[in-house]
């Protein structure tokens, strides 16, 4: 309560002081909105995890291209910026798709090569931009025609953004990029498709800052290269950053300080005048603060309020535990088959030449000493990586090589080793996530607020509260899952997969972090979700839950199968023992 | 008649009243100038200068008990900023006018602020082109490089009466093209003959093959337009290949480097400046003198055009008589032969400077006058 009174103090302060700095300089306005829409652009990418600096040269492009079309063709800026911003989109989405493979600092080493290439190729084409001279009145740019936007259509495009922003983070979409903000892994084995979403959200970005960039041009009334250089793209990721990438509206708040605070300097430090850089020295030193003591930026201040669990509960239509009967089995012969699979990192063979096959309804146990392979199996299986060689046959066609999110929704769900939640979000936004390929609700339908998307999430919510308590989980619906109990983490991790509605779960050390009350617990609940019908693999160490549980135990030792059996069996088999007790 | 006296008495009154409202105490000048930043140097240069100027009009009672005032304030190179800081200037300072930006690419967003607002601006390093043409508030004391450059032809055609030239010029560059382009015209103005053109792309570094090309014309001078980078070893390959003959260069050759890398090669090269530090104007040389005092360093140009423009506004305040924006803009439009280091200034019908180029040459590792 206290945490979310801060916020809202902060939050006022800064509206007051842009309002009493625009009151004062109405222009001021003009260039709070801008670079709050700048911000957004920022924003989209960074909320995903693109650690991207492409704004700045989007905003060129599009300040150019509506510059361009406006004088020399005459246009109206009515359609000169709409075009300008589909420019961007043309651009974004054909360097998005090679640029998008990298990761964090690659990214942005080469999403600034892109901003370097626009400000040189607009010195370079002088003859179309003014070259370095500038779009201005001396190579035929007149400020009259340039300068055609007024401050409310700037306000009214910020509003309309905010709009959709805000829409969108209450969607599923919203909730798929929290997901792949905390954990692009775990979100393609919920079946989320990264590239699709990362490419989306790049392509955001580029259009927000291509009408920033064409509002730039028609409110400034001229341009150079220079007014999109490296510092501006990085004044536009700070924006972003002390925002905060949690929540959207985060960066209007950075961007507001940041836009303030320099105003403010400038005047107030003025008697100051023969220390002209004191202004940007507390400038930066003010960011620098903010950021080592607000990580979260100033989004983190506000408690993000997410579904409560309560009005999940009390949504609950259809009665039952969330835990839907496995469907039916589509074909004949076995389930799961895995034939000659290998695979090797580098010189080291973490598999090799593995086949077994799961039928339906069977508890298939993995068990063998550490480095065996077992984890390198899943992976494989869920699609994380290609196995090197071999074949996995998934109710009778072949899957090896497909995308995560692929094999995810065609019914094979996962746990993981090393838990891997969504820790910043709530344990029943964690489950909700698994219902992601069954809201069907498009996100320009979240946009008109479709009555058919309320139904969904409800029902979703509704679902995911029901599993939540058949795991005994009740109370810890509302918490970040991150703040749960080891254990806890455990059956949400369960909670999420099963979420997916699979045929095949793939347990990897669910027991791990369990005391013997809780381990015993799991085991009835798995031998629960074999009698309705699910087909279980399960990697653990303690072995009594694997005897208790799985109708048939595979053996791995350095990467190859060296035993598999009923359990009585493969207790006796003399390699086995040899592996674990390393007799003679 | 006694309509006719009435009127008279009428005009006296009114001309009376004018003279009785005298200049205000205090006569705010504003000024937005890239203070920070990777052209700081240019604007700091120019404050330097604008202070210098301020003091000297205040210490010289000038304006009789009327004191100017500065309200500077940095632009950051930066075209919101600048129009942010013209706007306070403006409205909360409400100076009578402002000296500035330091950039043209800052004028040209900020400067219709005060041509709409009614307040004139006087740029002191705004050299591109359209400039002025934003309003009839908006002044410049800096002569543009179509100006100043071609103004070095003058003299060398006086004291060596050249018949052919020869050019070498970078051709991936707007500025050294155009550069070119104005030559070509000052050449044929002063009937010179340009024999041969050549020209080259950045980052060459071997320009023998073009320098012998307009060596074999035979030309009369050499006319070089070459950036900082290209400049010098431009002039070193051609005293390589054996140019005696003078060498007129762009303002690329206006640089200390030029004397500080190219040595003996840069001996005897001519250069059109607007202001140098070897300017024998009387102003410069006292203004020279004070700068020095005052900041313990040389002025440069961009100081000594920020100087000026205080002298032109003080002179302007003191002609009409009014701290008033509109007075002081038509007092503005027609001084006449103010005395600054710049030389006797005066504005043109456009608003662009009147003033006298000057030529240089470098002698014993030195700018001097070309005489």
């Amino acid at each position: 309560m206290k945490k979310s009174y801060a916020s809202w103090i902060v939050a006022a302060l800064i509206v007051a002081v842009d309002a009493f700095l625009c009151v004062k300089n109405p222009q001021d306005l003009d260039r709070l909105l801008i670079n709050a829409i700048l911000a957004l652009s920022a924003f989209a990418t960074l909320h995903a995890r693109l650690l991207s600096l492409a704004s700045a040269g989007f905003a060129a492009i599009g300040a150019y291209a509506s510059a361009i079309l406006a004088i020399k063709l005459g246009l109206p800026i009515w359609l000169s910026i709409p075009a300008a911003v589909l420019a961007c989109g043309i651009v974004a989405l054909i360097i998005g798709l090679p640029v998008l493979k990298l990761n964090d600092v690659y990214l942005a080493i080469c999403t600034l090569g892109f901003g370097e290439i626009v400000r040189v190729s607009i010195i370079l084409l002088p003859s179309l931009t003014g070259g370095s001279t500038g779009a201005n009145l001396s190579t035929g740019f007149a400020y009259e025609a340039m300068k055609q936007t007024r401050t409310w259509e700037l306000a009214l495009a910020l509003l309309a953004l905010c709009y959709l922003f805000w829409a969108t983070s209450r969607s599923k979409t919203g909730r798929a990029l929290r997901a792949i903000r905390e954990n692009p892994d775990a979100a393609a084995t919920m079946g989320i498709n990264v590239v699709v979403y990362k490419n989306g959200a790049f392509l955001a970005s580029a259009l927000i800052a291509g009408l920033a960039g064409a509002f730039y041009a028609h409110s400034v009334g001229s341009l150079d290269a220079g007014d999109f250089k490296f510092s501006r793209a990085v004044d536009i990721l700070s924006y972003a950053v002390l925002g905060g990438s949690g929540a959207w509206f985060g960066p209007i708040l950075g961007a507001g300080l940041l836009t303030a605070l320099p105003i403010l300097l400038r005047d107030g430090l003025r008697f100051l005048k023969d220390f002209s850089q004191l202004p940007n020295i507390v400038n930066g030193l003010a960011l620098m603060l903010a950021i080592i003591f607000m990580p979260g930026g100033l989004a983190a201040l506000f408690a993000r309020r997410s579904s409560r669990a309560s009005e999940a509960r009390g949504e609950a239509s259809t009665p039952g535990d969330g835990i839907e009967d496995a469907e039916e089995e589509r074909v004949s012969g076995p389930m799961l088959a895995v034939e000659g699979l290998s695979r090797s990192f580098g010189g080291v063979a973490a598999l090799c030449d593995v086949s077994f096959a799961i039928e339906r309804g069977q508890v298939i146990g993995l068990i063998g000493p550490n480095g065996a392979g077992k984890t390198t199996l899943i992976n494989t299986v869920s699609g994380i990586f290609p196995p090197s060689s071999g074949k996995i046959k998934w109710e009778g066609r072949e899957i090896q090589g497909r995308a995560a999110h692929r094999i995810a929704s065609g019914g094979i769900a996962r746990s993981y080793q090393n838990i891997q939640l969504f820790g910043e979000m709530s344990v029943l936004e964690n489950i909700v996530v698994g219902h992601h390929s069954r809201i069907h609700t498009s996100l320009a339908g979240s946009w008109l607020r479709l009555r058919s998307e309320k139904r969904e999430e409800r029902a979703a919510r509704a679902e995911a509260m029901a599993l939540i308590e058949r795991l005994g989980l009740g109370d810890l619906a509302d918490q970040e899952a991150s703040k749960l109990s080891y254990g806890d983490q455990r059956r949400v991790e369960i909670a999420r997969a099963l979420a997916l509605r699979p045929r095949l779960l793939l347990l990897d050390e669910p027991a791990a972090g369990m005391n013997e009350i809780e381990t015993a617990a799991l085991g009835d609940f798995i031998l629960e979700l074999k009698e309705r019908g699910y087909t279980i693999l399960v990697v653990e160490h303690h072995m009594d839950l694997i005897m208790k549980i799985c109708d048939e135990i595979v053996v791995l030792n350095f990467g190859s199968k060296i035993a598999q059996g009923a359990p009585e069996e493969v207790s006796r088999n003399e390699a086995v023992l040899e592996a674990y007790l390393g007799r003679e | 008649m006694k309509r006719i006296l009435f009127a008279t008495a009428i005009a006296i009154a009114t001309v009376c009243s004018i003279q009785a409202a005298p200049l205000p105490a205090t006569i705010k000048i504003g000024s937005a100038e890239s203070l920070t930043g990777d052209n700081a140097s240019y604007g700091v240069s120019i404050r330097k200068g604008i202070e210098l100027g301020i003091e000297e009009v205040n210490a010289s009672k000038l304006l009789g008990s009327s004191l100017l005032s500065l309200a500077i304030y940095d632009d950051k190179a930066d075209k919101q900023e600048g129009i942010s800081v013209f706007n306070k200037l403006i409205n909360d300072d409400k100076v009578s006018a402002i000296i500035g930006p330091t950039l043209s690419s800052t004028g040209f967003a900020a400067i219709p602020v005060a041509q709409k607002a009614g307040v004139p601006v006087i740029g002191t390093s705004l050299t591109a082109v359209g400039i002025t043409a934003m309003g009839d508030y908006v002044f410049r004391d800096c002569l543009p490089q179509a100006v100043f450059v071609p103004a070095a032809l003058a003299p060398v055609k006086a004291k060596f009466a050249p018949k052919k030239a020869a050019m070498l010029f970078e051709s991936t560059n707007e500025y050294s093209k155009s550069e070119a382009d104005v030559f070509k015209a000052a050449l044929a103005k002063a009937g010179i003959e340009l024999v041969a053109s050549e020209s080259y792309s950045k980052g060459d570094s071997d320009f023998r093959t073009q320098l012998s090309k307009l060596a074999a014309k035979k030309p009369d001078i050499y006319v070089f337009c070459s950036l900082i980078g290209e400049a010098i070893p431009v002039l070193q390959q051609a005293r390589e290949i054996g140019v005696t003959q003078p060498i007129v260069g762009g303002n690329g050759f206006n640089n200390p480097n030029v004397i500080k890398n190219g040595k003996e090669a840069a001996e005897g090269l001519v250069v059109g400046a607007a202001w140098s530090l070897a300017s024998a104007v009387p102003k410069s040389k006292s203004f020279v003198e004070a700068f020095k005092k005052k900041n313990g360093s040389d002025p440069d140009q961009f100081a000594a055009q920020g100087y000026s423009a205080v002298l032109i506004v003080a002179q302007a305040l003191k002609d009409g008589g009014s701290a008033d924006r509109a007075a002081l803009r038509d007092a503005l439009a027609k001084v006449h032969n103010v005395d600054t280091p710049l030389g006797l200034f005066s504005f043109d019908a456009n608003r662009d400077p009147v003033c006298p180029p000057i030529a240089l040459t470098i002698k014993d590792g030195r700018y001097q006058l070309f005489q």
